[in-house]
């Protein structure tokens, strides 16, 4: 029998416009792949709805990533100019630093160990993470392990970069 | 027992390790201070990595979820509705047509029908389809303004009841912008007509129908019914004939139906006609602004032998039977205020 699609819509939405977030780095467009994940359950009714949400969510979020890159390419045939930046407080630049850090650090890992990682953050088992990435199971520690080591690395390599460049 | 490898720790730290394996690697650290060591280092790689990732999240607070069945049901509904607001639009534009045609439109398409029978009620001679269409992409000179307006009034009243504005099409709102006004006040008289309509089925006879603005039908407009007819001899190319039927007075009426005329009591009737062969008395009578309801009568021994013909006496809602008499009743109404009307049907005075 199906899980009640309701409950884990309200246990698992939010993990999910996480997870989203992370691939296409778009707030409303986050929410509105997760509801579409959503949605398309609520037609397919599958039986292990958590795990299925997040295959069809990663999937939409590479269709995504190949769309945006379509477009910024065709954007950056069309204008020259840079994009005005938007005066923020300086909190609010700080945070859009740090969260420009991190995805720069995310973008760094290999597609696998970064897939790992985002589910693992969004509350999947090492068995669900194992059957959603094709990983063994005993192998999903290694791969987390080795997931973390090198996004603080990366992060970290990062932040020295930008201070070195400031001066 | 060896050192353990990373993969093993965070499994351990992740709290994704068997109780077997738990307990075998708690004796482990219990003996290896490197493995504490590490354990330790490994702890902190977690909650550090973790503390990054909790700032990849989005700069502003999540929107409220919608709820879940909000999600498809509609879109699922709506594809549904869809062909089905579009057969509606159709039959009403069509419908409408039909409602402000004089009568010698009426017999031109009488014969086209002929030729190509239709089943429903709002055939026309051009296909349902071309009509709405052109009706509402294109100004057809040949059409009366008002009639335009009528079917963009139900066009556009369907188009709001299903949000769905997108759909129609901008050309066309662009051409005729003071038509959208012109159409909901058309629609909205009909409502009022209609309305009307309804307190006068339910008693209050003649109550405020005079005062009801703008009439929505011509002077000699034919009435689209809204009864399922008899297939064997109503056709609905027969039925719009009525509109031309001679006309009779009361005496002859009651002569051909071997009793008094039935009508709806405090409603003026407009005329009585017969058909032409003399075996039916259709009586309308005007309920306000020109709405005509028309009810068709004919003795019970005659409506006897079309039962048996059609055999489809179960699907007539909309007829009964009054001192002898089998009464249809048609009129551009809803059915629900067409059955109630019919229900205060009773034997004219001699």
């Amino acid at each position: 029998m199906p899980e009640d699609l309701a409950a884990v819509y309200r246990s698992t939405y939010s993990a999910l416009v996480r997870f989203l977030y992370r691939k296409v780095w778009d707030a409303e467009r986050a929410e509105d792949l997760a509801q579409e994940a959503f949605a398309r359950a609520l037609v397919h009714q599958p039986e292990n709805a958590r795990g299925w949400l997040f295959v069809v969510a990663a999937n939409m979020a590479r269709d995504e990533a190949r769309r945006q890159a379509r477009e910024r390419r065709h954007l950056t045939l069309l204008k020259s100019e840079p994009e005005p930046v938007t005066p923020a407080p300086d909190e609010a630049l700080h945070d859009e630093q740090d969260r420009a850090r991190v995805r720069r650090a995310l973008d760094d890992l290999t597609p696998r160990d970064r897939e790992a990682l985002l589910l693992w953050d969004a509350g999947m088992s090492y068995e669900e993470i194992a059957a959603q990435t094709g990983l063994a199971r005993t192998a999903v520690g290694t791969t987390l392990s080795r997931a973390r080591r090198r996004l603080v690395e990366a992060y970290e390599k990062g932040s020295e970069a930008e201070h070195v460049a400031r001066g | 027992m060896s050192h353990v490898d990373d993969g093993t720790l965070h499994a351990y730290l992740d709290g994704e390790l068997t109780p077997v394996e738990s307990e075998r690697l708690d004796a482990h650290l219990a003996a290896c201070l490197a493995c504490r060591a590490r354990l330790e280092e490994e702890r902190a790689l977690i909650e550090r990595a973790s503390t990054l990732l909790s700032r990849a999240v989005p700069p502003t607070p999540e929107r409220a979820a919608p709820p879940l069945h909000q999600l498809r049901r509609p879109r699922v509904a709506w594809r549904l509705r869809m062909p089905l607001a579009w057969a509606a639009t159709v039959l009403m534009a069509v419908g409408l047509g039909w409602f402000l045609r004089g009568p010698t439109a009426v017999l031109r398409s009488a014969s086209d029908s002929r030729n190509a029978p239709l089943s429903t009620e709002t055939s026309a001679e051009a296909p349902p389809e071309a009509l709405a269409l052109d009706s509402r992409l294109a100004p057809m000179p040949t059409q009366p303004a008002e009639q335009r307006r009528s079917n963009e009034a139900e066009a556009s009243r369907m188009y709001r009841a299903d949000d769905a504005a997108t759909v129609s099409s901008p050309g066309a709102a662009a051409d005729r912008p003071p038509a959208v006004p012109a159409a909901r006040e058309e629609a909205d008289a009909r409502r009022q007509v209609a309305k009307a309509a309804d307190q006068l089925a339910q008693g209050s006879a003649g109550a405020g129908l005079r005062d009801v603005a703008p009439a929505p039908v011509a002077g000699n407009a034919i009435v689209v019914t809204a009864a399922p007819r008899d297939a064997a001899r109503d056709t609905p190319a027969r039925q719009r004939l009525s509109s031309v039927w001679p006309v009779i007075e009361h005496q002859p009426a009651r002569d051909l139906l071997g009793a008094p005329p039935a009508a709806i009591p405090g409603v003026p009737i407009r005329a009585m006609r017969r058909n032409p062969d003399a075996s039916e008395v259709l009586v309308e009578q005007d309920i306000g602004n020109g709405v005509l309801v028309q009810l068709f009568e004919r003795r019970m021994e005659a409506a006897g032998e079309v039962l048996q013909l059609g055999g489809r006496i179960a699907n007539e809602r909309l007829a009964r039977f009054v001192g002898g008499l089998r009464i249809e009743i048609a009129g551009p109404l809803t059915a629900d205020s067409l059955s109630r009307l019919l229900g205060r049907v009773t034997p004219t005075a001699p």
